[in-house]
């Protein structure tokens, strides 16, 4: 029997996506359109409107007077600084022109976070938060916005390979590099008037290569990095890192937590860092007017931990004090008690590390902290054993060593209201891949994408992919294992195929 | 999701992006491009590079490029007509993609000809160097057997087998882009499937039938 619907699919299926061109030639086109549009179209549902001679001629035209004028209308614009004045508004009304804008970058301090955080001024207004890093998986990470309502900007930090940003549609900002920025990562940031403005974040960035093409989307992400958490009366958790305040010196660990292993991300582009512990003390002497709050952490590099980490961004050696560095903006997301802003942030080199603390009220108070604390040695061996299921989970998963595959964790939890058996995370290669075992028929499990194909030579297991155009890579396969599923996601298709094959599913409490 | 740390107060908005921001819907986008022309480019970030590989699929790459944004342009100005109820815009469009395509079923037929007469090894002026790259990446006698069976298919029916086998769309999806009855869908693709049945069945690589005009 001929399975003609197979020979159809397979046949110039080897068509490749619309290039760069043909993409910025329609969407040229298209906003000509736009352009001329005068009020909202009236449905004609019963006309047959592609024989209309109307359309022809329209569509005629508009192919004709399109041409290769792409470049022309799209317009692009060189990124502002991270610090800057606003350009004059030439539309008039209100303008932030005459504030000026700063925005500061620190890296994020909480164990196990691996990403930056952004202190921004406007006019006298400060905000922050804290964001991820660039990486294989997304070369862009949102940073902040700031302005007013009728004006302000957005800013972006890239990929050393990101030349170019393209927001939805609309305008393409030609990225830069920042002394404020961290090494190896360059900056977008662009000034949006009225509607712009207020309908950021609403649509899609896409990076651009230096020929302006789309870079390509790699199916990859950051596993979660294992910390254990304390608060006192208990005393710090032991992890991969420590930190000791000398006793009767006015220094008392509040809570904090730290890594159970330092485990590298190799998805992470540029020079990133990472935390390895975190800890809150209440500095209870020196500290007129109540209580003072002081955050310190060890940051690693975070691609090759225990290799010298990188400068820090944005921050100015303390005079009288070389070895001290200092910014007068920092913010951190720690535990419960001290997320915030927490005003300036200081750092010294300890090894291989960056030993920093944020807070307090004064920089000498920082100083202090930073020359009081010891740092104790840190273990960066893998974890001796390897991760396990939790006790009581019900299902487990072993795996046979394959090389470039590392084992994450595993975790049990409930998703979309349906237990998860078990979840393991892996590196394998570069990338990240995450295992799920759920119970119940495959079909309940099955992602809305395209139509699942079975994998052939390979038995009750079954592929599909996610919405190809924003993400031509994006694939989960899965096998039916009796009354369970194993699916994993992330990776590339036969990375994926290659970690089922290789997983074994332990059923511990069969229903 | 926002979450701002800072003051908003006095009309000031600061603040920074620490989440994904949810992407409205197809539905959305185009209900806001009708007070909001602009929104509709969102649409076609969405959908353009399916819109036009099935268009390169069907006719090559270089007839795609204007097909597809001719597409596009006809959707704005048709985005009236889209059912707000529609999860997802892509069937409408290529419903839209399809009608555009149907002033170049000449070009089709042409193509598919080439491919099943010449084979992956020929040449011609209507096989460019792209076309016969992608030929080879068939199997060579598989391309041949396919585009000669295409060949033969009403312009109806490979429609709604292409939608169906490179679209993957639904049989509801393909009645909703065509504006057909959903039975009208299953007899068309019943038909073109035993048609292609009958002709694979067939060992010998033949010609295809000399491209016919079609009345429409």
């Amino acid at each position: 029997m001929i399975d003609d619907l197979e020979l159809v699919r397979r046949f110039r299926s080897e068509v490749p996506n619309p290039d760069g061109p043909a993409w910025a030639k329609a969407r040229t086109l298209l906003l000509r359109a736009i352009d001329v549009h005068e009020g909202p179209p009236q449905p004609r549902r019963q006309r047959r409107w592609w024989h209309s001679r109307r359309f022809l001629a329209c569509g005629l035209a508009v192919l004709i007077g399109g041409g290769s004028a792409a470049a022309a209308v799209i317009s692009s614009e060189r990124s502002q600084p991270l610090s800057g004045q606003f350009p004059a508004n030439p539309g008039g009304g209100q303008s932030i022109g005459r504030s000026g804008y700063t925005i500061s970058v620190t890296p994020q301090l909480q164990a196990g976070s691996i990403g930056w955080c952004d202190q921004v001024a406007v006019g006298g207004h400060t905000g922050a938060s804290c964001a991820g890093t660039p990486a294989l998986g997304d070369p862009i990470a949102d940073g902040g916005s700031g302005g007013f309502s009728s004006q302000g900007y957005e800013y972006m930090l890239t990929s050393s390979q990101v030349a170019a940003v393209r927001i939805g549609s609309g305008p393409i900002v030609l990225t830069r590099r920042d002394p404020g920025a961290p090494a190896g990562l360059r900056v977008a940031v662009i000034v949006l008037r009225g509607k712009a403005f207020r309908q950021r974040g609403l649509y899609p960035r896409t990076a651009l290569n230096a020929s302006g093409h789309p870079i390509a989307f790699l199916n990859s992400s950051s596993a979660p990095e294992p910390t254990l958490s304390w608060k006192s009366p208990m005393g710090p958790a032991r992890g991969a890192c420590s930190l000791r305040a000398p006793e009767n010196r006015g220094l008392r660990p509040l809570s904090g937590s730290v890594l159970q292993a330092v485990v590298p991300d190799p998805a992470l582009l540029g020079h990133v860092f990472l935390s390895c512990i975190d800890t809150a003390y209440e500095l209870s002497a020196g500290s007129p007017g109540g209580r003072t709050v002081i955050v310190a952490a060890l940051l690693l590099d975070a691609k090759h931990p225990g290799t010298p980490v990188a400068p820090m961004p944005g921050m100015q050696r303390v005079a009288g004090d070389p070895a001290v560095l200092n910014s007068v903006s920092g913010l951190t997301a720690t535990v419960d008690d001290t997320s915030g802003e927490l005003g300036g942030l200081s750092a010294r080199r300890v090894g291989n590390a960056w030993l920093v603390v944020a807070g307090g009220t004064t920089l000498q108070q920082r100083i202090r902290v930073l020359n009081e604390l010891r740092v104790g040695s840190i273990d960066l061996r893998p974890p001796t054993v390897p991760p396990s299921a939790p006790a009581g989970a019900n299902c487990s998963i072993t795996f046979r060593p394959l090389p470039a595959l590392t084992e994450v964790s595993q975790t049990t939890h409930t998703a979309n209201g349906q237990p998860v058996c078990i979840q393991a995370s892996f590196y394998y290669q570069h990338r990240l891949l995450t295992a799920t075992v759920v119970a119940g028929p495959a079909r309940a499990q099955r992602p809305a994408a395209s139509p699942p194909h079975a994998v052939s030579g390979h038995p009750h297991t079954f592929t599909t992919r996610f919405d190809p155009t924003r993400y031509p890579d994006l694939y989960t396969t899965w096998r039916e294992i009796g009354k369970t599923t194993l699916a994993v996601n992330g990776g590339t298709r036969s990375e994926q195929l290659t970690l089922i094959d290789d997983i074994t599913l332990h059923l511990n409490n069969p229903q | 999701m926002r979450n701002v740390f800072g003051s908003a107060d006095n009309g000031v908005v600061v603040g920074a992006d620490i989440a994904p921001v949810r992407e409205p819907s197809d539905a959305v986008l185009i209900a806001r491009s009708l007070a909001e022309p602009d929104a509709f480019s969102a649409v076609f970030d969405r959908h353009f590079a399916v819109i036009h590989r099935y268009l390169a699929r069907r006719v090559g790459k270089g007839r795609a490029d204007d097909l597809a944004a001719q597409t596009f342009v006809v959707a704005f100005d048709r985005r009236g007509t889209f059912s707000a109820a529609a999860a997802s815009a892509r069937p409408w469009l290529f419903g839209i993609a399809t009608n555009v395509l149907r002033n170049e079923l000449r070009s089709e037929r042409r193509m598919l000809a080439a491919i099943a007469r010449l084979g992956p090894a020929g040449s011609g002026d209507l096989v460019d160097e792209v076309e016969r790259t992608l030929a080879r990446a068939d199997a060579a006698e598989d391309a041949a057997r396919v585009a000669g069976a295409l060949a033969r298919l009403d312009s109806d029916q490979r429609d709604v087998l292409l939608l169906h086998a490179w679209g993957e769309l639904s049989n509801q999806e393909i009645a909703d882009a065509l504006i057909i009855p959903a039975g009208t869908v299953r007899s068309r693709l019943a038909r073109a499937r035993a048609t292609l049945q009958r002709t694979l069945a067939d060992d010998s690589v033949e010609a295809p039938c000399p491209p016919r005009e079609e009345s429409r």
